[in-house]
């Protein structure tokens, strides 16, 4: 339940889609990393003397690293440190002036081998993250069209937030997928001059590679198509002078631009930009903006590079690419060998291998620790929640006895954490979509049957299927989900023409030896805007593509615990149980199968309390992100009787405002309460209704069939208010008593849901009937004699005057694809206002 | 875990030498010539044969013993 401002006037009851706003992203990757601080797995620092070779001592311990990218192992090189000392003994430890008035000699050198290195223009760039920023705001001209891969580094996504005040368009691609890209060139070519493909030459977290040649094949066939690609991680272990994995497969072209690390295997620090068009790297050179106002390479890391590029221009390197590659084999060797689920075989030095829950990811690395080996936690937001993982690199300083036992470590633990985190092979192979070897599946099917043994599920389609007093007895109060509450859904979302209005039902139960019950919830799904949370202009810009034929434009299927019309504490779960935790379980497992039987992008749980510290801990370890959903608001206590004694609830600023704005203008009103409405009454609620929801994009979602309103009307457990201005008010040409506002509310023990509003915006501003609307539901529930009364969410200033508490509950949402959603992030909102 | 001699041939000669001084056992060697020997290692379930040229220390090959006939010219000589 919903309702919003728009411009003081506001809607009610609206669906439900999480889209996770930035305050929420931040706070989910707070928790996250936070936890993985107190889990000492995050946040670490080397407690070493010196550094000499891939081990690290780690809160006492000693390690051997998994964890870095030099992959090559340069850094210890004795030549690299001699030009670091030479360096700065040379030039001092830095030379603190912007490099377009004057830069240090040694950029010449370096500048003059890295252009012998890649046999193409360049320029050096103190990091890559700023050279990103130095060159895509240049390169993309105002006519041009960015493509983003989904997983490009997030270095390359910032640099493209910079192109949103130009109202540049950009838009996401499904990774890799260079089907969907020509779809995408054939149709933006036709409106931009050019088309900018950005990608990652090796994804830093799965290690999978962008398919360099099939890109060059449509640069061939596409004049518009240019390739801007982040080859951190390939530098140096691939190619001609170890020039990286992109242009190690292809020359460069000259629509492309390579954006290089000389922080990873060059083992230097800093970067470099690579293009194919000598004009684009002077522009960049003299445009980018941390190319004119920050500060340069220092000289240490210049040493350190010119020294790294003389060994690159030598053979040195090949034999040094063949060690790290000769590691790579075994690695992947073994990987196949011990059965472990490698998300990615692409021959790079960076592996990961799936474990599907921030839990697992936790009880994985720690373990690792213990055994001796550090490895990272690959978690969100670099990868989704769901696709947790043990991601780790190898170097050519590794030994094949240390990758060996690291490996065959990883082997042992798995088993042991998922029987700790009860989880099973098959829901590591299902999250990243992989087939799992047969005879795991079998012992995984056992070994949860044996586990589960002691607690029931009830799955059920229909409450007709449930007994009334056993359903009421855990929801009677707690929302519009009681007994009645689900047939009235049941009826409405069910045999209508529209998609969005046909939802599917499932009932859950888990109980214990004793028929107890341990765990309820009922699960809807059905089609949702994505858009529902986000800014107002960017929901205004997609449904102007909607109405313009594209109707379901970034919808997506949506399983939530509850439905996308109710709102309350839709999950009942005995904490009390030992088995609470097992139940969620069994619940997990449910969610999966109904997310994959009706293939729903998104998992949300909802109205969760926020200070429930417990649960918290235990849904976000379980591959949920928490969000906070918009502020709700209550009046717990109706225990006054008269105006009076009502105002004395209320501050005095509160008190003065409902004087001045409600009491004054209630005379206006015939207030009825309405029990056998006629057709054209109905109709013209609904028409009310309509009248808020086309104007209404905070929260957007799809608008209530007509049915909803029929089914009302005829349910036992609505109470329906209408307020009609009195005779002489209404505008010229206006049927007297004609209702401007109608209040559709829900009875559900003894508390007074406010679900529906309905209202004409002509009386806005002279009669106030929002206002009013608010206070006589307030006032009708007290009538009642209701002891609580749900006020829906948002507009917060209004319903604190009239005496409503704030509370913000939580929910906590699990995206199996969260592409719609990064497309959604990407919509520029200045655009969208144009 | 057990390599089977395929997947030991994807390697590099360095990496075999690699192979055999951490998983290896060595059998035996033989002087072939004044400049070259041959070693015998054990690894895993086959055998592996190492030439060398032991007046410069460079390993000239690394290949398994596929014909096992061919061990006993190994026989005469003390394991070492």
């Amino acid at each position: 339940m919903f309702s919003f401002d728009r411009g003081g006037i506001f809607e009610k009851n609206s669906s439900f889609v999480f889209m996770a706003n930035h305050h929420s992203f931040t706070d989910t990757v707070d928790q996250i990393v936070t936890d993985g601080v107190i889990k000492g797995i995050l946040h670490l620092h080397n407690e070493d003397e010196c550094l000499s070779g891939n081990t690290l001592v780690l809160k006492g311990e000693k390690v051997v690293n998994f964890g870095s990218c030099s992959y090559l192992g340069l850094e210890f090189d004795r030549r690299l440190k001699e030009g670091v000392k030479q360096a700065v003994d040379n030039y001092g430890t830095q030379f603190s002036e912007s490099r377009a008035y004057v830069s240090v000699r040694l950029y010449d050198t370096l500048e003059s081998r890295l252009r012998a290195l890649f046999e193409a223009a360049i320029v050096v760039v103190p990091t890559t993250t700023l050279g990103h920023i130095a060159a895509i705001p240049v390169l993309v001209g105002d006519s041009d069209a960015v493509i983003l891969d989904h997983q490009v580094h997030n270095s390359v996504q910032t640099a493209v937030t910079l192109l949103k005040p130009r109202g540049i368009h950009v838009e996401l691609l499904r990774h890799n997928r260079l089907d969907l890209l020509e779809e995408r060139i054939k149709i933006l070519r036709q409106k931009y001059s050019r088309i900018w493909y950005m990608a990652d030459g090796i994804y830093s977290m799965y290690g999978d590679v962008s398919p360099v040649d099939e890109v060059r094949v449509l640069m061939n066939q596409y004049p518009e198509l240019h390739y801007y690609v982040d080859d951190a991680h390939g530098m140096s272990c691939f190619g001609k002078h170890g020039r990286g994995y992109v242009l190690g497969r292809q020359p460069i072209h000259e629509r492309m631009v390579v954006a290089a690390s000389l922080n990873k295997s060059f083992a230097s620090g800093g970067g470099a930009l690579v293009f194919g068009d000598a004009e684009m790297a002077r522009r960049v050179r003299t445009c980018g903006g941390p190319l004119i106002t920050s500060g340069p390479m220092q000289p240490g890391a210049l040493g350190a590079a010119v020294a790294s590029a003389g060994i690159h221009l030598s053979d040195e390197i090949y034999s040094l690419q063949e060690d790290l590659h000769e590691n790579i084999r075994y690695t992947n060797l073994l990987l196949g060998k011990y059965g472990l689920p490698a998300v990615s075989v692409s021959g790079t030095p960076v592996f990961f291998i799936g474990v599907s829950l921030p839990k697992m990811g936790y009880n994985m690395v720690r373990r690792m620790f213990n055994e001796g080996y550090y490895l990272n936690l690959g978690i969100f937001p670099a990868v989704p929640m769901k696709n947790t993982g043990v991601r780790f690199t190898i170097t050519r300083l590794h030994t094949f006895a240390q990758i060996e036992s690291m490996i065959g470590a990883m082997a042992h633990h798995l088993p042991q954490a998922l029987a700790d985190e009860n989880i099973s092979m098959e829901h590591i192979y299902k999250a990243f979509k992989m087939q799992m070897p047969e005879e795991k599946q079998i012992d995984a099917e056992v070994s949860s049957i044996l586990n589960k043994a002691d607690l029931r599920v009830v799955s059920l389609k229909s409450i007709n299927e449930i007994d009334r007093e056993e359903w009421d007895s855990m929801y009677a109060g707690k929302g519009s989900f009681d007994y009645e509450g689900m047939r009235f859904l049941e009826q409405t979302f069910s045999g209508n023409l529209l998609k969005e209005n046909n939802w599917d039902f499932d009932y859950f139960f888990v109980k214990d030896r004793s028929g107890k019950t341990l765990l309820a919830a009922f699960f809807t799904s059905a089609l949702a805007k994505d858009d529902m949370l986000s800014p107002a202009a960017v929901s205004m810009q997609l449904e102007k593509i909607r109405n313009e034929g594209d109707a379901y434009y970034l919808t997506s299927k949506v399983l939530s615990l509850g439905s996308l019309l109710t709102e309350g504490e839709h999950l009942y779960v005995d904490r009390t149980s030992p088995f609470w935790k097992d139940a969620m379980h069994l619940m997990f497992e449910k969610i999966s199968a109904l997310q994959e039987q009706y293939q729903a992008v998104t998992v949300t749980l909802r109205d969760f309390h926020h200070e429930d510290e417990e649960m918290d801990s235990f849904l976000v370890d379980n591959g949920y992100f928490k969000i906070r959903m918009p502020e709700n608001h209550s009046i717990d206590k109706v225990e006054w009787t008269g105006k009076e004694e009502y105002l004395r609830t209320l501050t005095p600023s509160s008190a003065k405002h409902v004087k001045r704005y409600i009491f004054r203008y209630e005379e206006f009103y015939d207030t009825r309460v309405v029990t056998n409405p006629s057709p054209e009454e109905v109709n013209h609620w609904y028409q009310l209704y309509l009248n808020v929801k086309s104007g209404s994009y905070v929260i957007n979602t799809f608008q209530l069939p007509f049915k909803a309103f029929e089914n009302i009307v005829s349910g036992g457990h609505w109470d329906i208010i209408t307020l009609s201005l009195k005779p002489g008010h209404e505008q010229a040409g206006e049927t007297p008593g004609k209702p401007v506002a109608v209040m559709l509310n829900y009875i559900s023990g003894d508390t007074y849901n406010f679900m529906i509003i309905g209202l004409d915006y002509r009386y806005q501003d002279d009669f106030k009937p929002y206002k009013q609307a608010l206070y006589q539901v307030v006032k009708r529930a007290q009538n009642l004699g209701l002891k609580k009364i749900h006020l829906g969410f948002t507009t917060s200033s209004e319903k604190k005057k009239i005496g409503a508490t704030i509370f913000t509950p939580v929910a906590y949402v699990q995206a199996k694809d969260n592409y719609n959603m990064a497309v959604l992030g990407n919509i520029s909102v200045v655009e969208a206002r144009l | 875990m057990k390599l089977t001699t395929g997947e030991f041939c994807l390697f590099n000669m360095k990496s075999r030498m690699q192979l055999l001084r951490e998983k290896g056992k060595l059998l035996s060697r033989k002087i072939i010539d004044e400049r070259h020997d041959l070693q015998l290692f054990m690894l895993w379930d086959f055998y592996v044969e190492v030439l060398r040229n032991y007046n410069e220390q460079k390993i000239v090959r690394v290949e398994p013993l596929y014909n096992t006939g061919l061990l006993n010219i190994y026989y005469g000589y003390p394991v070492l």
